[in-house]
C-alpha cells in the first residue's frame, strides 16, 4: 500500500504525463489541421484557376507588354487547336485576325480557286510573315470553288450553271438568270452541312477545328473558319477535288 | 470546515498544487475503503482512489457546491469504480501470495484509519455482505454520511437508501451473530 507521500507523488507524476500527452496531441492536431488547410487551399486555388480560365490564357509576351501588337513568340498554349469553341477563339487575345470590317465570306477579288490547292490571300501571307512559329491565325476558308465543281444541279455543275447565268444576263434574260441562281443557292444550302461534316473530319486529322455559320452558304459564298499556325496554313494538303481560299478572318463584333 | 472545497478551488483557480495534496491527505484512506466496498480488492481500490485524484488534477471537474465536497469526491470515485468494473471482469483470479498481501495491507490500513477494535470487527464482517450493503454501511457508519448524502453518492433516492440501510443492518447483525459477536448498537 502506498503512503500519503507516494500517492501524492504518483498523482502529480500522472497529471504531468497527461498534460504532456495532451500538449503533444494538440501540437499534432494543429500540424495536421495546418497541412489540411494548405491542401484544401491548393485544391481550391487549382479549381478556381481552372474554372476562371486562367490556365487557357496565353501569358503576355514581352512584345505585347511593350505596346507591340505582334503576338507572342512563346511556346504555343494550344496543343490541339480544335478544342476551343468559336466564341472562345473570339476572346483569345493572341490570335491574329484580319483588319477591316467582317466580310462574312466575301471572296477577295484576287483569289481564284484552283483544284487540289489551297490559295492564301496576300493579306494573310503578309500576316504570316510577321508572326512567329507558334502564332495562331484566324482563317476564313472559302470553298466556293469546290462547291461550284462538286455541286450537281439537274446534271450540271454549279460552275456550268454560273456560266449560263452570265450568258442569260448578257442576253437580258434576267428573270431566267435569277431562277438558275436561286436553284444553285438552294442546292448549295442543302449540301452545305454535308460538306462541312466532310471538311471537319479532314481538318481534324490535321489538328484543326472547323467553325461554320448558321446560315449555310449561297452561290458565291461558301465559307467556314479555322484557327491555324503558319506551318499548318502553308503546308495544308488539299484533296485533288478540293479548292480552298485561305484569307484572314475578321473578328466578329 | 470546508471539507476540501477551498483546497480544490486553490488548485483549480490558482494552480496551487498543495491544494490537491491536502485533498489527497484528507480523503485518501476513506476513499480507498469506500471503493474497496465496491470492488472487493484493497489494491484495486487504492488504484481507483489514485485515479480519482488524477481525474481531479487533469479534467478538473467543476465543484458546484450542491453537496458537500466529500460527497462530490466520493461520487467521482464511485463513477471511476463503475467504469473499472465495466472494463475488468469482477471474477479475475488472484494468486495466494497476492491474497496474503492484500489481507496484510487491509489490516494495516484498518488500524491506521478505523482505529477502534470493535469497528474493525464490524468492518471485517462487512466484507461478507452484498457489495451494496457494504457500501451503504461504510458511508453511513464509518464516514458519517447522512442518508441524503449517501443517496447522492450511490445515485439512489433517500427512501431507497433508508430501505437499503435497514436491510444492510439486518444482514450485518445476522453475520455478526453467526460469528458469535453481539453488537448492541445495531
Amino acid at each position: 500500500m502506498k503512503n500519503y507521500n507516494e500517492m501524492t507523488n504518483d498523482v502529480f507524476r500522472r497529471i504531468d504525463e497527461y498534460n504532456a500527452k495532451q500538449k503533444q496531441k494538440k501540437k499534432l492536431a494543429v500540424r495536421t489541421a495546418a497541412a489540411l488547410v494548405c491542401v484544401c487551399l491548393a485544391v481550391l486555388a487549382g479549381i478556381g484557376i481552372r474554372q476562371g480560365g486562367l490556365l487557357s490564357t496565353k501569358p503576355k509576351s514581352k512584345a505585347e507588354t511593350e505596346g507591340n501588337i505582334l503576338p507572342s513568340e512563346s511556346k504555343s498554349e494550344y496543343p490541339n487547336l480544335a478544342l476551343l469553341s468559336f466564341s472562345q477563339w473570339q476572346c483569345e487575345e493572341n490570335v491574329v485576325w484580319g483588319s477591316g470590317t467582317p466580310t462574312k465570306g466575301k471572296i477577295p477579288a484576287e483569289a481564284v480557286g484552283e483544284a487540289g490547292k489551297a490559295v492564301i490571300t496576300s493579306e494573310l501571307k503578309s500576316a504570316l510573315s510577321s508572326g512567329g512559329k507558334n502564332t495562331v491565325y484566324a482563317v476564313m476558308v472559302d470553298f466556293t470553288p469546290t462547291a461550284s465543281k462538286s455541286l450537281l444541279i439537274e446534271g450540271k455543275t454549279a460552275a456550268e450553271l454560273k456560266e449560263e447565268i452570265k450568258a442569260l444576263t448578257a442576253q437580258g434574260k434576267n428573270s431566267e438568270a435569277k431562277e438558275i441562281a436561286q436553284k444553285i443557292n438552294d442546292a448549295a444550302q442543302s449540301s452545305y452541312f454535308e460538306q462541312i461534316k466532310k471538311f471537319r473530319a479532314e481538318f481534324a486529322s490535321m489538328g484543326l477545328g472547323v467553325y461554320h455559320e448558321e446560315y449555310g452558304c449561297t452561290i458565291d459564298n461558301c465559307i467556314f473558319y479555322t484557327f491555324a499556325t503558319r506551318e499548318q496554313i502553308e503546308n495544308f494538303e488539299c484533296a485533288p477535288d478540293e479548292a480552298f481560299i485561305f484569307s484572314s478572318a475578321v473578328r466578329l463584333k | 470546515m470546508d471539507n476540501g472545497a477551498e483546497s480544490y478551488r486553490r488548485f483549480c483557480n490558482d494552480g496551487d498544487e498543495s491544494g490537491l495534496a491536502e485533498i489527497i491527505r484528507d480523503y485518501k484512506d476513506g476513499l480507498i475503503f469506500y471503493l474497496n466496498s465496491f470492488v472487493g480488492n484493497i489494491h484495486t481500490a487504492e488504484e481507483l482512489t489514485e485515479d480519482t485524484f488524477v481525474i481531479l488534477g487533469t479534467r478538473k471537474p467543476k465543484y458546484k457546491e450542491k453537496s458537500s465536497f466529500k460527497t462530490w469526491l466520493y461520487t467521482i470515485g464511485r463513477n471511476a469504480a463503475i467504469d473499472y468494473l465495466r472494463r475488468i471482469s469482477r471474477h479475475a483470479e488472484i494468486s495466494l501470495e497476492e491474497y496474503g498481501e492484500i489481507i496484510s495491507d487491509k489490516e494495516n490500513l484498518e488500524l491506521s484509519y478505523i482505529k477502534e477494535e470493535r469497528k474493525i470487527t464490524v468492518h471485517r464482517a462487512l466484507a461478507k455482505l452484498k457489495p451494496e450493503y457494504r457500501q451503504v454501511l461504510w458511508l453511513i457508519y464509518f464516514e458519517g454520511f447522512s442518508n441524503k448524502e449517501a443517496a447522492v453518492v450511490m445515485k439512489k433516492t433517500v427512501h431507497g437508501i433508508e430501505t437499503l440501510v435497514y436491510r444492510a443492518r439486518r444482514a450485518l447483525k445476522i453475520q455478526l451473530e453467526a460469528e458469535g459477536f453481539v453488537y448492541e448498537e445495531l
